[in-house]
């Protein structure tokens, strides 16, 4: 089912400021979404509000088209997933399961046969049946949030809502766990929003990614167009590893310490003033000898690991900036990268933003 | 002496000095209360204790004690419920007025009751007029003791509740769950060892209170004395055996309460144990 919100806003008391403000985000049947962005950012809030956990000071929340803004949490009909799994913990993972089906009124619970087999189903699905009889505290953390999955999804919700769900749990697990919950939505199709903190993961499981930055949706997107088109230096940060420079604009070129100038790739327009250059650590080219239209750096580190030579740099532009490259180790003799030595660099792939802060 | 040696010798004085001050201040008391109460022989205790007055102060005490502890129950479940799972203006004022008896002297709380419904207090005339005796009588007694025992239930369940969050409550009622359905099946169950502990405190608080049911009991041979009122009348006359006869009443009430809120404790911690060593 679709989730739609439109001009949303949420105030936790007087003078604060918004947690989330005035967004608007709709997501079609099916779509898999990732609210993604730091901590403080609303993400939680939102997603919260869409699962009638809060109320929004303003706006409008439409599940398949219906507008459940006043509708209570308990009839929205939405699976909500816990960070910390929130599964009743004097009850077994059976038990925990059939939970929202046993809170139905007595005209619309199942049968006692239909809640056992309808569990054993759930379970199945999660991977876990023969688990029935276990309780939480018995349960590893991934064993804990597969079962409070499946407690969420033994309702048929229409949509299914995750708040940092594997926020909880080891790097390892974590990774299994998304990759197994990406294959679930491919089955069920269950229209899902998780929270994450974590880019990685968000650009792993989500078909859309969602950026907040303090209440408001900085940009949406698939991970593709978000890292072909980052909407600002914000995104273009916390999709990955970035090299801000500070530039100023002038002629349509992109100037930098005074000593390079670059020129926008085709379709891009650079405005008068100052910008900020955001350069991914791989997309800059690295001479040892001197080349024209480049930046002189000084070697602060450098280490080979992951096939991958990591400089640390410190341009002479402005020694007090640092600037992270990856390269193939192959491509340079790293022999002569020593502590200390002088390199021309030249970003080859950048996106230059109008300076905000 | 090596350091071991003598970190071992200060462990052992601080052990000993514990256990000297339990014996002295704890046990020594109790001992006394029982041996007194047992120094004319088992005939002269069983007669202070089957005495009219003695059997009427403790069926006063126990009356009161129901009362007064199913009140606190349900408004202290009530009270942490509110203050520990939802946001509201006043929340922290609650807080603080459930201490207020803790803080209060039971003299000033017995009094606070004097002056409300007192023959002179506030609704004394309209009492009058209606002849409902409140001061000098039982509902003064429970009312007196209700406010003292009113933090018990409360402090225990709220700092639980708290740590607890909202998740659980949260979950169920995304599930479909009624107020009074996460209230039954999911709080109440989260918190039954801390309740159940909360409970026996406030129950033996109840039974032993003193000052403000003095205050407000008007000592009423046979009608409004408690146990704890009915002791100091024997002991003011001179009348020790039967005095400590009672008084051991109330010790092997306190001592009732006291095992069974160990047995509280323990299952608590063996419910623990048994989840944790179930852990694959």
């Amino acid at each position: 089912m679709s989730i739609e919100v439109h001009g949303l806003e949420k105030r936790y008391g007087h003078g604060h400021a918004a947690a989330v403000d005035r967004v608007d985000l709709s997501l079609a049947t099916g779509e898999f979404a990732a609210l993604l962005g730091p901590s403080g950012c609303g993400k939680t809030t939102l997603l919260r509000v869409i699962a009638g956990l809060e109320t929004p000071d303003t706006g409008t929340v439409r599940i398949a088209g219906e507008d459940v803004t006043d509708v209570p949490a308990r009839e929205r009909g939405v699976g909500f997933v816990f960070q910390h799994y929130a599964l009743f913990r004097h009850m077994s993972v059976a038990e925990n399961v059939a939970f929202g089906l046993r809170v139905r009124p007595r005209a619309t619970r199942p049968t006692r046969d239909a809640i056992r087999e309808r569990v054993a189903q759930v379970l199945e699905l999660v991977q876990l049946d023969g688990f029935e009889r276990r309780y939480p505290e018995q349960l590893s953390g991934g064993q804990r949030q597969r079962v409070a999955l499946a407690r969420a999804l033994v309702i048929e919700p229409r949509v299914l809502l995750l708040d940092e769900p594997f926020g909880a749990l080891d790097a390892e697990v974590r990774r299994e766990l998304r990759r197994w919950l990406r294959h679930l939505h491919d089955r069920l199709h269950i229209t899902s929003v998780f929270v994450t903190h974590d880019q990685e993961e968000a650009l792993d499981v989500a078909d859309r990614i969602v950026v907040l930055r303090a209440g408001r949706i900085e940009q949406a997107g698939t991970a593709d167009a978000l890292e072909r088109a980052p909407a600002s230096a914000f995104v273009h940060r916390f999709l990955g590893e970035s090299n801000r420079l500070p530039a100023t604009g002038r002629d349509g070129r992109a100037w930098i310490g005074g000593e390079l100038a670059l020129e926008p790739p085709a379709g891009q327009r650079i405005a008068d003033g100052p910008i900020d250059v955001c350069v991914r650590p791989h997309d800059f080219s690295v001479h040892t000898g001197r080349a024209a239209n480049a930046l002189v750096a000084e070697v602060r580190d450098a280490r080979t690991w992951g096939g991958r030579l990591r400089l640390e740099l410190a341009p002479a532009f402005d020694p007090a900036l640092t600037l992270e490259l990856a390269l193939d180790a192959r491509a340079l003799d790293a022999a002569q990268i020593a502590r200390g030595a002088q390199l021309y660099v030249r970003p080859e792939r950048w996106f230059a933003f109008a300076r905000t802060t | 002496m090596s350091a071991v040696a003598q970190r071992g010798a200060g462990r052992l004085l601080l052990i000993a000095a514990a256990l000297v001050f339990v014996a002295v201040f704890l046990v020594a008391p109790l001992a006394i209360v029982f041996t007194t109460a047992l120094s004319a022989g088992f005939g002269p205790y069983l007669a202070a204790i089957r005495e009219r007055e003695a059997l009427a102060a403790l069926q006063l005490t126990l009356t009161v004690a129901a009362i007064a502890v199913p009140a606190n129950l349900v408004f202290g479940v009530a009270a942490s419920w509110a203050i520990a799972k939802f946001e509201f203006p006043g929340r922290q004022a609650l807080v603080t007025f459930i201490d207020l008896p803790f803080a209060v002297s039971p003299v000033i709380s017995g009094l606070v009751y004097v002056l409300l419904f007192g023959a002179h207090g506030w609704f004394g005339p309209w009492l009058a007029e209606h002849e409902i005796r409140v001061i000098f009588a039982v509902p003064g007694i429970v009312l007196a003791t209700t406010f003292v025992t009113f933090p018990f239930v409360a402090r225990e369940l709220i700092p639980l509740m708290q740590a607890q969050g909202r998740d659980d409550e949260e979950a169920a009622t995304s599930l479909g769950a009624g107020g009074w359905q996460v209230f039954r099946r999911v709080t109440l169950p989260n918190v039954k060892w801390g309740l159940l502990y909360g409970v026996i405190l406030c129950t033996a608080r109840a039974m032993g209170e003193f000052g403000a049911v003095s205050v407000v009991s008007g000592h009423i041979r046979g009608k409004t004395n408690t146990l704890p009122l009915h002791v100091e009348i024997l002991y003011n006359e001179y009348n020790a055996v039967a005095a400590f006869a009672v008084a051991s009443l109330l010790a092997l009430l306190a001592l009732a309460t006291l095992a069974v809120k160990t047995w509280v404790e323990h299952r608590a911690a063996a419910d623990r144990v048994a989840a944790q060593g179930a852990r694959p």
